[in-house]
């Protein structure tokens, strides 16, 4: 049966760009004909990209028996919820070589009656499962989680689907006459805990517009808080409306600023959200694009114009890609604050992202330069637990191979050593809407040799996701820099890249062994309540290990509860502090222990308040208390501490 | 099968290449061009009608970079006596339409063929008058779909026919239509509940659902429905036919549909042809027989076989297809494309072989010569290669990336007949293969790669498609423009290969342009078909000319048109 335009097909759109060469058509050859879809890019082999023949021969010796990932899709009462489209992607898409192996790693699949779906035969390594189901959604708590969900063959997928929420009404003129054909935009601010939300390349999926009485209905939407609007341009480019080149205008009928917001939750309908249209004219944002050198023809350079405060796509526009700079212009934006950002479309080069004012009058000569991403390349060493402390409970609980390690860069922006006690986080960086609706991340291959690509220049930390709770880092290095002979701590300092940079020889190294705490944190006194936003750190106790960054570990605690997993065996001193309200909006804050003053302050603490902790090798501790007493100076609660 | 292709390629690049917004060059030189007219309902004046005018490009479906240039959109409506006018126009290329979709609009050639409008090119301060619409009202059908359980079927799309072959009433065009993103209103809602609107009064068959063999899916669906009519039949001869009045509403043609049919599996494993070993360094798809181009097309993304070169397919259609290893560029082998029928049960012992091709290698080179700009571009170039033969044959992209010193090289090419092109679609790099050499001796038939041979003295030579051919047509005779389906042709005499570019882009005063043309003389053809099918009798026109590099040439065109009936009413 056929079907609209879903998620899934739009990865796979998404891909068969990416990757070219899986799913072409033969050519017809007359020359003045488009004929074939493009060519695949040329193949420039990343050091590290996993040959999945070998991965295939030569598995670590504890390598995974199943290949089977199996799941089933259930809605809110357990139901099970048949022909839902599954799809698996190999972590490290983003870095992967674009060939016909790695798009045939894709395996598209659907549930049956019960619910059940089977992906088979796949290679060793981490996935991201996908569901798509015309008017539901992914749960929100899988959907919205902080983190990545990734499985690893042998695991079983649950998918909680619910219905998408509705909203609907009608278009009309000023004069009351229905608009036919309008362009809808639903733009959500916040999740129904009021949490930002950032718009994901996902939503652009679908387009839906007015019918012949001016009736509009989206449906399938996240819960949240939404703002409506009608006018503007499709996403597709070669189709216009006569209202195109217009402004938006948002519901009721009105401006950006006086929008009203609409509130819907799943399954909900909201009814009579009627828009007056008004004919906003809005004005050009115009400039060039220049510095792109790289790759071939087939590769251009595009364009995002997104809502600076709300990272909301509002358009795209391509150019060449050519050393001189080349034109893009934007119609139709009203006044507001905006961000304007261009990469190349074979991802190997970007342009900083520029904010840009639009105030009464057109913004034009914007210039965009693009540089080259950097990179990060190395090798993941395994080593196995002394056999000394292969005790019985520390055989490893689930066979694992060093292919299902995931390796994401994470750009430490945080101010510097220097800058002391008044040290604040800097504001969040305005960040432009990514096409690349996928993780940046990467996987080791079956030798461990990783490449990380797509990076901006600057400090960039490593951010490890075991396949196991066996494993726990003990060091990142990166080769001595001459004169010097001593290999450089990448755990303490990060990575530096510069623009273009291919930083190489990164050597991560992974332990067996390792230990996990679960627990809860219970007030001092009877009665008291914890605060909002307490993060719960482990912080080395031994003297050699201050500086030890990687010995450092925070775990937001949620209700009450809180689990760390993957730790170094050692000593620990347990402490519980508020995160800073200036960082309780972002999703996942940096670490404290990247900043190094801050990483000294918490150990002078959590020295002195002396609640020490010991670990040993493969010990899993479930049911930790940790009392919580706030510190005397923020004695809001009116605690007796 | 090129029209498939062309959708393909655009729905690739659809969802990623988006809003055009080329910087418009912006005209010093003053805007003071009109277009005006009047729409009319059934014969009256119709106020309030939306009217839209876009810049346009002839070239909007032909090159990359065409497809993405600013089409700035400004509208007007009409006034009480259905009179529009659009002012201070800058002189141009427009696409003009009403933006009135519950009507029904007379046929327009398609700007680019995408967005329904009529061509108008303003010259500097010209006044075009009289570009009147004729609307009818529209009729609209509505229903709700639902499945065996009586669940409503979400997000699915209705397929609409007229039920009469003979008398075919056009369809009305879906705002969005033609995009993966678009037939919104062919898809139903959340509630199941789709609503057509716009059509011509008719008679129409309404159904859902059907396997497409040749198509591409990419979503791994395991299960489909036959093609179900209203009510909820799969014989076409039972569907109820919904018959709908102009400017009348037919609600409640509702679809039931049944159980989901049974797809099925499919398995084989790969090997080495020299050494009849396993072989599981590639990917494997299947695909129907594309017989016309004796390839095959893929039907998904593809799978991975085992170290063993076990692989298995689900999800199978009933049907004829071919497997085979779906290989990279750089690969040395070639694979041979492996028959398989899937009727009522699942398919084993599918073997594919794979074979070492053989590698052929040459230069690019500039017919006259390339300057240091022009050797820039060829270094950027990527060559196309397609092999010829007679049997059915395993998709594959022959690309070769020509070297800075206008090398290149292909591997694992199949024996056969190789042919080279340029993708004029991808490479804005204004080239075309002018002929191709072997040993110094033109190929006029494509090179022929024998069985072990190593090919090294292939010469590919190039031309710049540095001319433009700028033209009008003059009917003479009673007949009007309006009344016949136009195309222009223009064959370079004596290509080898053949080269020629056609357009149907020609404006209501009968103008055309047809750019990147090589140099040369040209035999240009204008066919007029009548606009009903029915007089399908084409009457043409020839002309001679000589395309200048670098340079417009021009050429008018003088065609007897005989008079036409008026259209209906």
């Amino acid at each position: 049966m056929k079907r609209n335009l879903n998620k899934l097909f739009f990865i796979v759109l998404f891909l068969t760009l990416a990757i070219g060469a899986s799913a072409q058509p033969a050519s017809p050859t007359t020359q003045d004909k488009p004929a074939a879809p493009p060519p695949a890019q040329p193949a420039q082999a990343p050091a590290a990209t996993p040959s999945s023949s070998q991965a295939e021969a030569q598995t670590t010796s504890r390598a995974p028996r199943s290949r089977t990932i199996t799941g089933r899709v259930v809605d809110q009462n357990n139901a099970p919820l048949e022909d839902a489209t599954i799809m698996s992607l190999p972590a490290g898409l983003a870095n992967a070589q674009q060939t016909a192996m790695t798009a045939a790693k894709i395996r598209p699949t659907s549930s049956d009656e019960q619910g059940r779906f089977s992906i088979d035969n796949v290679a060793p390594g981490a996935y991201i499962i996908y569901a798509d189901l015309p008017g539901y959604i992914v749960a929100p708590d899988d959907n919205e989680a902080r983190e990545q969900k990734y499985y690893r063959p042998g695991d079983i997928a649950s998918i909680h689907m619910i219905k998408g929420g509705v909203i609907t009404g009608t278009v009309t003129t000023m004069t009351g006459e229905p608009i036919i054909g309008i362009k809808i935009n639903a733009i959500r601010l916040r999740d129904l805990k009021g949490r930002a939300m950032f718009q994901n390349a996902f939503d652009l999926q679908r387009e839906f517009r007015t019918d012949d009485r001016g009736v509009y209905r989206l449906y399938g939407l996240l819960p949240g808080t939404y703002l409506i609007s009608v006018g503007g341009r499709s996403i597709v480019p070669m189709l216009t409306g006569a209202y195109d080149s217009d402004a938006p205008t948002y519901y009721p009928s009105a401006t950006r600023d006086t929008a009203a917001e609409v509130t819907v939750h799943s399954g909900e309908e909201m009814g009579a959200i009627d828009i007056r249209y008004r004919d906003y004219t809005g004005h050009a944002l115009s400039g060039t694009v220049s510095g792109a050198t790289t790759g071939g023809a087939m590769n251009v350079g595009i364009v995002v114009l997104s809502d600076a405060a709300t990272q909301a796509f509002l358009g795209l526009a391509i150019t060449p890609m050519a050393q001189r700079a080349q034109g893009f212009q934007f119609d139709g934006i009203p006044d507001g604050e905006y961000i304007v950002a261009a990469t190349a479309s074979d991802s190997s080069a970007g342009s900083p992202p520029r904010r840009i004012t639009v105030k009464g009058a057109d913004a034009s000569g914007i210039e965009l330069t693009i540089a080259p991403y950097g990179s990060i390349a190395g090798r993941v060493v395994l080593e196995p637990a002394p056999t000394a402390e292969r005790k019985a409970d520390c055989q490893p609980r689930r066979a694992s191979s060093i292919e299902e390690t995931i390796l994401l860069a994470r750009a430490d922006n945080q101010v510097s050593d220097q800058a002391g006690d008044k040290s604040q986080p800097p504001a969040r960086q305005a960040k432009p809407f990514s096409l690349f609706p996928f993780p940046a991340d990467s996987t080791p291959n079956n030798k461990g040799e990783f490449k990380i690509s797509r990076l901006d220049a600057g400090r960039q930390r490593l951010v490890i996701r075991f396949p196991s709770e066996d494993w726990y880092t003990r060091s990142l290095k990166l080769p001595p820099q001459p004169p010097a002979t001593e290999a450089r701590d990448a755990a303490r300092n990060g990575v530096t890249v510069k623009s273009g940079e291919q930083v190489q020889g990164l050597t991560i190294t992974l332990v067996e062994g390792a230990a996990g705490l679960r627990g809860r944190v219970v007030t001092a006194t009877e009665g008291l309540r914890l605060p909002d936003r307490l993060r719960i750190h482990l912080v080395p106790a031994e003297k050699e290990a201050a500086d030890d960054v990687l010995r450092y570990y925070e775990a937001e605690v949620k209700g009450d509860n809180f689990e760390l997993k993957n730790l170094s065996p050692g000593r620990y001193f347990v402490i519980a502090r508020r995160t800073a309200d200036d960082r309780a909006s972002e999703d996942s804050p940096l670490p404290i222990a990247w900043d190094n003053a801050a990483r000294q302050r918490l150990h002078q603490r959590a020295e002195a308040a002396n609640t020490v902790l010991e670990l040993r090798p493969c010990q899993r501790i479930v049911d930790y208390a940790f009392k919580y007493a706030p510190a005397a100076k923020k004695n809001a609660e009116g605690s007796t501490q | 099968m090129r029209a498939f292709i062309k959708l393909f390629t655009l729905t690739i690049f659809l969802f990623i290449f988006a809003s055009p917004a080329q910087a418009q060059s912006s005209s010093t030189m003053q805007a003071s061009g009109s277009i005006t007219g009047r729409v009319t309902l059934g014969g009256k004046a119709a106020p309030n009608v939306t009217v839209m005018l876009a810049r346009s490009s002839p070239d909007a479906l032909k090159s990359m970079s065409a497809m993405f240039e600013a089409k700035p959109v400004t509208r007007v409506t009409t006034d009480s006596d259905g009179v529009y006018r659009f002012e201070h126009l800058a002189a141009g290329r427009y696409s003009l339409s009403t933006y009135a979709l519950a009507y029904v609009a007379p046929s327009e050639p398609r700007d680019g063929g995408l967005l329904a409008g009529r061509v108008i090119n303003v010259a500097e301060g010209q006044a075009v008058e009289n570009q009147d619409f004729a609307l009818t009202r529209g009729s609209v059908i509505t229903g709700r779909v639902t499945d065996a359980q009586g669940h409503a079927a979400i997000g699915q799309m209705i397929t609409l026919r007229p039920a009469d072959n003979d008398k075919p009433a056009p369809l009305p065009l879906d705002p969005l239509a033609g995009s993966p993103f678009g037939k919104t209103m062919y898809i139903t809602d959340d509630r199941g509940i789709y609503r057509i609107y716009g059509l011509s009064a008719g008679r129409y068959l309404v159904s859902i659902g059907g396997a497409d063999l040749t198509g591409f899916n990419a979503m791994g669906r395991q299960r489909y429905h036959e093609q179900t009519f209203h009510p909820g039949v799969t014989d076409k001869a039972k569907a109820a036919i919904v018959e709908v009045k102009e400017g009348a509403e037919a609600g409640g043609i509702d679809i039931r549909l049944g159980l989901p049919s049974q797809t099925y599996k499919a398995s084989g494993r790969m090997v080495d042809a020299a050494t009849g070993k396993p072989f599981s360094t590639a990917a494997v798809n299947y695909g129907a027989t594309l017989s016309e181009i004796k390839t095959v097309s893929p039907r998904t993304l593809g799978t991975t076989p085992n170290a063993r070169g076990e692989f298995q397919f689900d999800g199978i259609i009933p049907g004829k297809y071919h497997a085979f290893a779906s290989l990279d560029e750089d690969s040395e082998f070639y694979s041979d494309a492996a028959p398989f029928e899937v009727t009522n049960a699942d398919v084993t012992g599918i073997t594919i072989k794979l074979h070492r091709g053989q590698t052929v290698s040459g230069t690019v080179v500039v017919e006259g010569g390339a300057d240091a700009e022009t050797q820039a571009r060829l270094a950027q170039l990527r060559l196309q290669a397609v092999n010829r033969s007679e049997d059915i044959s395993a998709p594959r992209q022959m690309t070769a990336r020509v070297a800075p010193d206008g090398s290149f090289r292909l591997t694992g090419v199949q024996p056969g007949r190789l042919s080279f092109y340029i993708n004029q679609f991808f490479e804005p790099t204004k080239f075309a293969v002018l002929r191709t050499e072997r040993g110094g001796m033109a190929q006029k038939e494509g090179v022929q790669i024998g069985a072990g041979e190593t090919v090294t003295d292939v010469r590919v030579v190039l031309a710049n498609t540095d001319g433009t051919l700028r033209g009008e047509i003059k009917p003479t005779g009673d007949g009007s423009l309006d009344d016949y389906d136009l195309e222009v042709k223009a064959t370079r005499i004596g290509g080898e290969p053949a080269f020629s570019k056609e357009t149907d882009e020609i404006d209501a005063s009968g103008r055309f342009t047809i750019e990147e043309l090589i140099p040369g003389d040209y035999e240009v053809t204008v066919q007029a078909m009548g606009l009903e099918a029915r007089d399908s009798k084409a009457v043409t026109a020839t002309q001679r000319v000589t395309v200048m590099k670098d340079a417009e040439t021009t050429v008018t065109l003088t065609i007897e048109l005989p008079a036409r009936k008026p259209k209906d009413k």
